[in-house]
């Protein structure tokens, strides 16, 4: 078990390496001139002359043979230094470490619905199968998966914001934005919704939640319909199996036979499936961020990606894949703890 | 043999198991009766769809949503099973009346212990404590034959071999020492060498224990091995009941005939086999009449209008046939 | 009467790679079988039996090249047919090492005088050597590989276990069946229709049933049109994988009569692959017991059952129960422990792990197969050792 895991976070690297090389390749697609925007400003651009636009490409080094300018580049990653953001107007790796805390929030809380209510709800189907509870969590499901998140979370602005004027959009009000950024707040953990707690400003932590919730909602909605999906046809599959009436034949209880015998085996495609899906929470976040009007690490990739902030871009894929990576990792990890038969071979 | 106590440990009275399925409704057992009496091996062989495992399944109360006990009694130790509140067939299950499947492969949970999973039953039943339920659980392992049981108790199914896990199913189902076991054709997925040694093994732990023994199986040559009296059944119905030495020796229904003369043997030279023509019938729709007459050399048109009843057509002989004396004289070599 | 060899194997080996870890490096090798010989003759059925893991059901797929076999001759009416399946580059290196070099060696030793130690296709594959060289029996052996390919298939056919997931459950019988003859151009249009309702009404199923789906028939049922199914190319030789296992008792007697009467009818050679020696026992002339990857006793069957001589048949023998309680209590031959994996096979005889008579040598030296009377082939130290009276 233990070797497995030092085999697979040996082969972390490896990955990472391939990827870079990967988002490097496609962006070097673009051409020079292109890249060069992102070091120019464009209001000067249009009016520099050929010989000007040459020499800053000599300067930039974008005319160097891509091998060298990868070499550069990694080179620089591996010092963390990720070049310079045109959208954010600081360093790439400034302009991440900013904006990772809001998504990160965003992500994880999102975890919780997904997790908690998909798998809950999940179970509770199967076990009343064909009942009414399980057509009622079923239509909820369909009715869920079937809506693209950005037309939900419109939907969600129209009805919360709009109507009941409950969830707003954006990061923070005003006046709670003006606190936060003040000298006496301070960011312990650069989670706002704890920091404003250890803060003892419950204001804050109330104002911040209003403004997460609805992407939120928005984000782990599909999500948790998926794995509801998922979490019941497994459950039901486990609740068929032989072992199941096994354990009936031995007088066990029924709460036992559902929540020790059958539970942690419909776990096991579960974890597979729910836990790629909780890392695409991440990803996630672009379209939610852009909506809601969130500072976030995925609004800043979709502006970086519409201005060919290529440095930015780079920064960004670098560690959505990481985050991948790693969660991929986890998810490999829990199933060979749920299941004996990965563990032991 | 031992010597039969007459006073039945469980009698199985006219039980209708129907299923409500889409398709319609599958009368899987319909009107079976039998007894058991302690410490004797009763024999149910019949084909797919025949009821066999139904019966066994709705003695233990242990069918899915769709089936459903539509009548009929079942009395154990004086007490009607189907009458029994949830909660007091609880104490029954896995405790008086044990039960092991076909298939230990996929009868075990994958993801507890052998240990564990013995364990769990010894600990509701008998109020052990987890040390001692422990300490039991490695007896009744060695007791059925596993090498090093300390080590195995700890191991998951899938580490054992089929025949091994077969060995912990018998443990498991042992660990209360119950009065029935129910045993649903517990070798068909091994192989015969260790077909051999679980037969064995049921046999000598069925005596050690006075345990009284329902073996389902699909193959006559493990009734032959093992039971000291046959119920054949065919389309839901026990077709033919008795002493074993007197089914196979005097078959008085033309399906046990068939079906003996069919099986390729080991011990005999045979030319060509008997086969029984037709097919198995579907379940949704079983023949009018008697069940076995589409595929019957000796019936008549009564058989095809008329369902006949069980008859006892010699001492604790019974056949569900209206033309049994046609196979008198007829004898299987 | 001379008997006609149909299918010859010499020394067929198919191992498995087990692949492991981040880059599915090979950590082992599955050795399913290892080093097997046998010859089907003409219109005989020859029996290979065995419990799970001995290998039987993989000799089947390898002979039918449904998996390459790692090495070893498959030879079908004196043409060496090993290398029909191969990419083109390892079949070039198959006939250079089989043939081209050692033929190359045998002539400058003994030019024409090796005829005489040769036999069967090599010999065959010598003379067309020594008359157009080299490169005539390279061109001999490579030419229209698409056409040889077809043949073996046409000739060679199987009865699969599984009645139910062996046919395809969107195909209409009447496809299912006439698809091979559509392929290997027997019949056209009308014709095909006929040859169909042919077949379907002498494996027993009404004609006009060829346009249901599979589902629409019983298991046994099935089975008749798996059967009709293969009997559609008219092959030579059919493999019948378990064909009846899967099948109710009372619906397994009319398929082996079926069997047997379609091959008295079209001259079929069958080899029969069970793990059941009773049906073994009904159905074949000559009967093969493999034991892990082995062959451990090849026997015509009235010798193999009245002079059985491996411990591991006699065990296998004794291990059957018997359908008559009067011989329950005869004494059996119970075989301790578990068949050992293959992955490991044990040293020396691969039985000696279980083997009630095992001595030393027998977990030292593999013991041959040999022929210890004419037709009766057995790899054991001490043959006949282990008695039982059934």
């Amino acid at each position: 078990m233990t070797a497995y895991i030092i085999r697979r976070l040996l082969l972390l690297p490896l990955i990472l390496f391939g990827i870079t090389l990967i988002i490097f390749g496609m962006m070097q697609l673009l051409g020079p001139d292109k890249l060069l925007a992102a070091y120019v400003d464009p209001n000067t651009f249009n009016k520099l002359s050929n010989e000007e636009l040459e020499a800053l490409k000599e300067k930039y080094g974008l005319n160097d043979p891509m091998v060298v300018r990868y070499a550069k580049w990694l080179n620089g990653v591996l010092h963390g230094d990720l070049g310079w953001s045109v959208v954010g107007k600081m360093p790439v790796k400034d302009a991440l470490l900013q904006r990772i805390p809001y998504t990160a929030e965003l992500a994880l809380y999102a975890v919780f619905p997904v997790v908690g209510i998909g798998i809950w709800l999940g179970m509770v189907a199967a076990v009343h199968r064909d009942k009414f509870i399980d057509h009622a969590i079923r239509i909820f499901a369909v009715v869920g998966w079937s809506f693209p998140d950005f037309v939900f979370g419109l939907f969600v602005l129209m009805v919360f914001y709009s109507w009941l004027g409950w969830l707003p959009p954006g990061n923070l009000s005003l006046w709670a934005d003006e606190i936060v950024r003040s000298p006496q707040f301070h960011h312990y953990t650069h989670i706002l919704t704890i920091d404003s707690l250890l803060n003892g400003r419950f204001d804050i932590f109330w104002d911040d939640l209003r403004h997460l919730i609805g992407p939120i909602m928005t984000i782990s909605w599909l999500w948790w319909a998926y794995l509801l999906r998922i979490t019941r046809s497994s459950m039901l599959e486990v609740l068929n199996k032989e072992y199941i009436r096994t354990a009936r034949a031995k007088g066990l209880d029924e709460r036992v036979v559902i929540n020790k015998h059958a539970k942690r085996n419909a776990m096991i495609p579960v974890t597979t499936v729910g836990g790629a899906m909780v890392i695409n929470l991440f990803a996630g976040t672009v379209i939610v961020e852009v909506i809601f009007n969130r500072t976030g690490l995925g609004r800043f990739t979709a502006s970086a990606a519409t201005q060919l902030d290529y440095a930015a871009i780079m920064g960004s894929a670098l560690f959505y894949s990481t985050i991948l990576v790693l969660g991929n990792l986890i998810i490999d990890v829990l199933y060979a703890v749920i299941d004996p038969r990965i563990r032991l071979g | 043999m031992m010597s039969v106590n007459r006073e039945p440990i469980l009698q199985v009275k006219n039980l209708k198991t129907y299923f409500y399925t889409e398709d319609g409704v599958v009368r899987a057992v319909d009107g079976v009766s039998f007894e058991l009496y302690p410490g004797e091996t009763l024999g149910i062989v019949g084909e797919s769809g025949s009821g066999k495992s139904v019966t066994s399944l709705s003695i233990m109360r242990l069918l899915d949503e769709k089936g459903k006990i539509e009548s009929g009694e079942i009395i154990f130790k004086g007490r009607d099973l189907l009458k029994l509140p949830e909660h007091e067939m609880r104490k029954i299950r896995g405790n008086e009346i044990a039960m092991i499947f076909q298939e230990p492969m996929v009868a075990l949970n994958p993801v507890y212990t052998i240990g564990d999973q013995i364990m769990e039953a010894i600990m509701l039943h008998q109020g052990a404590d987890e040390k001692k339920a422990r300490e039991m659980a490695v007896d009744l392992l060695r007791r059925v034959g596993i090498p090093e049981p300390e080590k195995r108790v700890d191991q998951y199914p899938h580490q054992l071999s089929g025949g091994m896990r077969q060995r912990a199913m018998i443990a498991m189902a042992l660990s209360c020492r119950p009065s029935i076991l129910i045993a649903d054709e517990p070798t068909t997925a091994l192989d015969v060498t260790i077909q051999a040694q679980i037969l064995d093994l049921m046999k000598e732990l069925q005596e050690e224990y006075g345990m009284a023994l329902i073996m389902i199986t699909h193959d006559m040559g493990v009734i032959a091995e093992i039971a000291d009296r046959v119920a054949v059944m065919y389309a839901g119905h026990i077709v033919e009941y008795g002493e074993v030495h007197e089914i196979f020796k005097r078959p008085r229904h033309p399906y046990t005939y068939g079906l003996l003369s069919s099986i390729p043997r080991l011990d005999v030279e045979q030319e060509k086999l008997k086969s029984i023509p037709g097919t198995v019938p579907d379940p949704l729709n079983f023949p009018t009449g008697c069940r076995f007459h589409p595929r019957c050399e000796f019936a008549e048109d009564r058989c095809r209008e008329e369902e006949p009843e069980m008859v006892e057509v010699l001492p604790d002989h019974y056949s569900r046939c209206f033309f049994w004396k046609k196979l008198e004289g007829l004898e299987v070599k | 009467m001379e008997k006609k060899t149909v299918l010859k194997v010499e020394n067929l080996v198919k191992h498995f790679p087990i692949r492991a870890g981040v880059f599915r490096r090979i950590v082992g090798w599955v050795k399913a079988v290892d080093g097997v010989s046998f010859e089907v003759y003409e219109g005989e059925t020859l029996g290979l039996v065995g419990e799970s893991g001995c290998g039987k059901t993989t000799v089947g797929m390898t002979l039918l090249r449904l998996y390459e076999p790692t090495s070893g001759r498959i030879i079908v009416e004196d043409e060496d047919t090993t290398y029909y399946f191969m990419p083109a580059l390892r079949a070039r290196n198959y006939i250079k090492k089989t043939y081209l070099d050692r033929f190359e060696k045998l002539y400058r030793e003994k030019k024409d005088g090796a005829l005489e130690e040769l036999d069967g296709v090599d010999k065959k594959y010598y003379e067309i050597f020594l008359k157009e060289g080299r490169s005539g029996l390279y061109r001999y052996l490579v030419s229209n590989i698409p056409d040889k390919r077809r043949s073996f298939r046409r000739n060679v056919q199987i009865i699969f276990q599984d009645p139910y997931s062996s046919l395809d459950p969107r195909m209409r019988v009447k496809n299912i069946v006439a698809e091979g003859i559509k392929a290997h151009g027997l019949a056209q249009g009308e014709e095909v229709i006929k040859r169909v309702s042919e077949l379907l009404t002498g494996v027993g199923i009404i004609p006009e049933h060829m346009y249901r789906f599979p589902h629409e028939f019983s298991g046994g049922q099935r089975q008749r049109i798996g059967i009709a199914r293969a009997l559609a190319l008219q092959p030579k030789v059919v493999i019948a994988d378990e064909a009846v296992a899967a099948l109710d008792v009372s619906i397994r007697s009319q398929i082996i009569n079926l069997m047997e009467e379609l091959q008295e009818r079209h001259k079929l050679t069958y080899i029969f692959i069970s793990h059941d020696l009773s049906v073994v026992k009904h159905v074949s002339d000559r009967i093969a017991v493999m034991y892990l990857g082995k062959m451990v006793e090849l026997a015509p069957k009235k010798e193999l059952f009245e002079n059985p001589l491996h411990p591991y048949t006699v065990a296998l023998m004794s291990a059957i129960p018997i359908p008559d309680p009067n011989k329950r209590n005869k004494k059996r031959i119970i075989l301790q422990g578990d068949v050992p994996s293959p992955i490991n096979p044990p040293k020396g005889c691969r039985f000696h792990t279980r083997c009630p008579v095992a001595k030393e040598i027998c977990s030292e030296k593999e013991p041959p197969l040999v022929e210890v009377k004419p037709g009766h082939f057995v790899a054991c130290h001490f043959p006949g050792s282990l008695k039982w009276n059934s």
